[in-house]
């Protein structure tokens, strides 16, 4: 990953938060200006769990700054796709992938990638609300970093605050740093799970589900979250619930399984507005109409 | 006016199945008390033999097994010193071995080497003493370390498999998390994992240390017994708790039989001590 | 099926559209008669007709307010209601049309009229109806060829209009009828063309309700398609 070293070096430049003294001599966070996050390309993508098809021949193009949603019923492979996005999907038992998916033009599935190099560009957060339970809220933050190196005491702070303002979270917790990450509520913990993964200034940003298990008022919180974010990221999004694909998304992709035991297709790829005003194919309408089954 | 649909008892069979109710609650609270009440009787009744024996002199002389009694010094020091080696000993590689058998053991190796940790586990502690010796004994005469190897040999399974235990039941979602971060899969099982399974981890090795602790029989043909004080583990036989409690408990004397009593309390005390900060470290660790 | 309530409310939705355009098309019926035979007191039954059509209209569109609240809508479905809402405007507005052009029949039943105007108009109504007819009949079918031609027709309806002006603009020496006649002939003549607006408008919601195109976009390509091809000639 040659190119992105040179890309995080000048990535280091954007605005994320730094040391900054302002006027007033209180160290603040940065608000983040805006950064032309890369973007990815999907190509000819199978996924298999051993000797299992579960995805087949997938191809897309996920647009920087753009939220791009992937929805459809369960089972047909969104999961399993969105895994193969930052190279998960291997460490799945029998977890194995073919094709290739390009960040920035540059195939992460390569010979001499390193797939933890990979995911430190591209992160994740997941269904469940996974916040490490030993750690402090602060700590949890940059787990990510300073299970990387050593950092020196005051370095973190900065970050901490600036990713815990991305994620809407910090007027919540600023007194309360040092508290046991579990001791927030579940939309907490997921807004949480996403500073950490910003701490680590990724350029794609991946969301399994992310408020699935969450109450509508902590949704929406996460919404609107992202709709800041991807000022600065590439996000995509796996959602069941439709109307949040078409609050949040730009783009929508509509996964799709034939079969019972076949593996699960891209069936349509659109803007949002198409998919959900006039969708080209049958099963696509289908589905976001509620005809499905 | 009849009794409302919703109101209990009003027919014979909702008055049937209320008895019935109260019978079975009365069966467990019958049982429950008579186990609860048989542990309360043995720790009652060692205490009262033995507290009568407890005095200064009781912790500060050496055994021994005639004559008017004698103290406990060179046991206590025997046994502190053989559980701490046991400890060195078995429970890092008993850890060791539970990290295996959690993270790669799901395959035919991982089967058999659970198999066979098993079967350690059933093997009576009296033949670990008398492999001890075979093995150490005949080479370098009575020793206190070959005493300690047998407790480990003992605490090794339990150690192993419990520690496994613990370790898969860290949700899989905070080892995607930390993966997901960027963060090598070693460095996942080092600073996320065992951290989250620390606890339960050091509860497994108190709890495995608290029964070796006990252990009489795999001491006998390994660390022999002495009435002396001897500081060196590798060297001599040595004494120890539990040892001397079967040692006085086969004396002709009076007074050395009540010493084992003594003893005895001092063994049960520390057993139950052990078992108490095992459960008070999993219970804190259920508040965070 | 799923959603087989929601469907059935769409379906009771459109029958009641239509169900309106029905009413709406007899009216117009009744006013080609009433001015065939130039008897006024068809005219005078008629009069006051668009209350209902208003009543009728505005209940429809609170049901499609409710569907809309209730069951979040998406593609077809969305497209349905909003073609309803519309469809429902184009007959209330026709209906109200209608109704103003039998108050001027009431108003002028006796006069004196241009003959030649008078034909025209009754022409004119005559293509009107008709038209709205279609507009109903190729809704009620989907058929969006049937659009697409129904399109072509708003010329000719802006020939008859044309037509009309001229007369009304340049009397003819059958008679000039009376000023009041004249000032009613003209307003009419405006009318008609705008319930023909409405009855094609009616057909093209078909094809938006189909494919999501708006029909008059669709043509557009079509007529920039025809343009370039014959300037490269």
């Amino acid at each position: 990953m040659e190119r992105n070293k040179t890309k995080e070096q000048t990535s280091k430049e954007k605005a994320t938060p730094k040391k900054q003294e302002s006027q007033t001599g209180q160290r603040q966070a940065e608000a983040p200006m805006e950064h032309t996050a890369q973007s990815m390309e999907v190509n000819g993508l199978n996924a298999y769990y051993g000797g299992f098809k579960a995805i087949t021949d997938i191809g897309m193009k996920i647009a920087p700054n753009k939220v791009t949603a992937l929805i459809g019923p369960s089972g047909c492979g969104k999961s399993t796709f969105i895994r193969t996005l930052n190279r998960m999907h291997e460490v799945a038992r029998g977890g194995r992938v073919e094709g290739e998916v390009l960040l920035d033009g540059e195939d992460i599935y390569g010979k001499n990638v390193d797939p933890v190099q990979v995911r430190r560009k591209i992160g994740m957060v997941f269904q469940k609300p996974n916040p490490f339970p030993t750690m402090t809220i602060y700590d949890n933050v940059v787990a990510g970093l300073k299970l990387q190196k050593r950092h020196k005491k005051g370095e973190l702070d900065d970050i901490v605050e600036g990713s815990l303002r991305q994620s809407a979270l910090w007027d919540e917790v600023k007194n309360k740093l040092n508290d046991s990450g579990m001791s927030l509520s579940g939309g907490q913990q997921q807004r949480l799970c996403i500073a950490r993964t910003l701490a680590v200034e990724p350029e794609v940003i991946l969301l399994d589900e992310p408020a699935s298990a969450l109450d509508p008022m902590s949704t929406m919180k996460i919404e609107d979250a992202m709709l800041e974010l991807k000022k600065r990221y590439t996000i995509v999004i796996v959602t069941h619930n439709m109307q949040q694909a078409s609050r949040a998304s730009d783009y929508t992709g509509f996964f799709f399984i034939e079969d019972m035991g076949e593996p699960g297709q891209l069936w349509e790829f659109a803007e949002t507005e198409k998919i959900f005003t006039r969708p080209e194919r049958k099963e696509t309408e289908d589905y976001v109409t509620g005809r499905f089954g | 006016m009849a009794a409302g649909q919703l109101e209990s008892g009003a027919t014979a069979s909702d008055r049937r199945r209320k008895l019935m109710d109260k019978f079975m609650t009365g069966v467990a609270y019958f049982f429950t008390f008579i186990a609860i009440a048989v542990l309360v009787w043995v720790i009652a009744y060692v205490i009262i033999r033995g507290i009568s024996v407890w005095s200064p002199a009781f912790f500060t002389e050496n055994t021994a097994l005639f004559g008017d009694g004698g103290g406990i010094y060179n046991a206590m020091y025997g046994t502190f010193v053989i559980v701490l080696m046991a400890i060195a000993i078995g429970v890092p590689m008993g850890i060791m071995a539970g990290i295996y058998l959690a993270e790669f053991g799901d395959n035919r190796l991982g089967d058999f080497v659970r198999f066979i940790a098993d079967t350690m586990a059933g093997i009576p502690s009296i033949a670990v003493g008398l492999f001890m010796y075979g093995l150490l004994i005949l080479i370098m005469g009575w020793n206190a370390f070959a005493g300690a190897c047998a407790l480990a040999i003992l605490m090794l399974p339990v150690v192993a498999r419990t520690t496994e235990g613990i370790i898969r039941l860290v949700p899989g979602e905070i080892r995607e998390a930390s993966l997901a971060l960027g963060l090598p899969q070693w460095k996942t099982m080092l600073r996320v994992v065992l951290p989250t399974a620390a606890a339960g981890i050091i509860t497994g090795a108190f709890l495995a240390v608290a029964r070796a602790a006990g252990e009489t029989a795999p001491l006998i043909f390994t660390i022999l017994g002495s009435n002396f004080f001897n500081s060196n583990p590798m060297e001599g036989a040595m004494a120890a708790v539990s040892l001397y409690v079967y040692q006085a408990s086969s004396s002709p004397y009076q007074a050395v039989q009540e010493a084992g009593w003594g003893a005895a309390l001092v063994l049960l005390l520390f057993v139950l001590g052990l078992n108490f900060i095992a459960r008070a470290i999993a219970f804190t660790q259920k508040q965070n | 099926m799923a959603r087989e309530t929601f469907q059935e409310e769409l379906d009771e939705l459109v029958g009641e559209v239509l169900e309106l355009g029905e009413e709406v098309h007899g009216t117009l019926s009744e006013m080609v008669s009433a001015m065939e035979s130039h008897d006024g007191s068809i005219a005078g039954r008629e009069v006051g007709v668009d209350h209902r059509f208003k009543a009728r209209g505005q209940e429809i569109d609170r049901e499609v307010l409710l569907l809309q609240a209730r069951q979040a809508p998406v593609a077809k479905d969305l497209r349905l209601l909003y073609s309803v809402m519309s469809l429902a405007n184009h007959m209330v507005r026709s209906g109200t049309l209608g109704e103003h052009i039998y108050h001027g029949l009431v108003e002028t039943d006796g006069h004196e009229r241009d003959e030649d105007l008078d034909e025209a108009l009754v022409e004119m109504a005559k293509t009107a109806r008709n038209i709205f007819r279609q507009g109903l009949d190729i809704f009620r079918s989907r058929d969006i060829d049937g659009a697409r031609s129904l399109q072509a027709t708003d010329d000719k309806v802006d020939l008859l209009y044309s037509e009309a002006l001229n007369l009304i603009a340049n009397p003819s020496e059958s008679g000039v009828g009376t000023p009041e006649w004249r000032m009613r002939a003209a307003l009419t003549v405006h009318y008609l063309e705008r319930i023909a607006d409405h009855g094609v408008d009616i057909g093209g919601l078909t094809v938006f309700l189909t494919t999501g195109e708006r029909i008059e976009d669709a043509m557009q390509q079509y007529m920039d398609r025809e343009v370039r091809d014959d300037t490269r000639e």
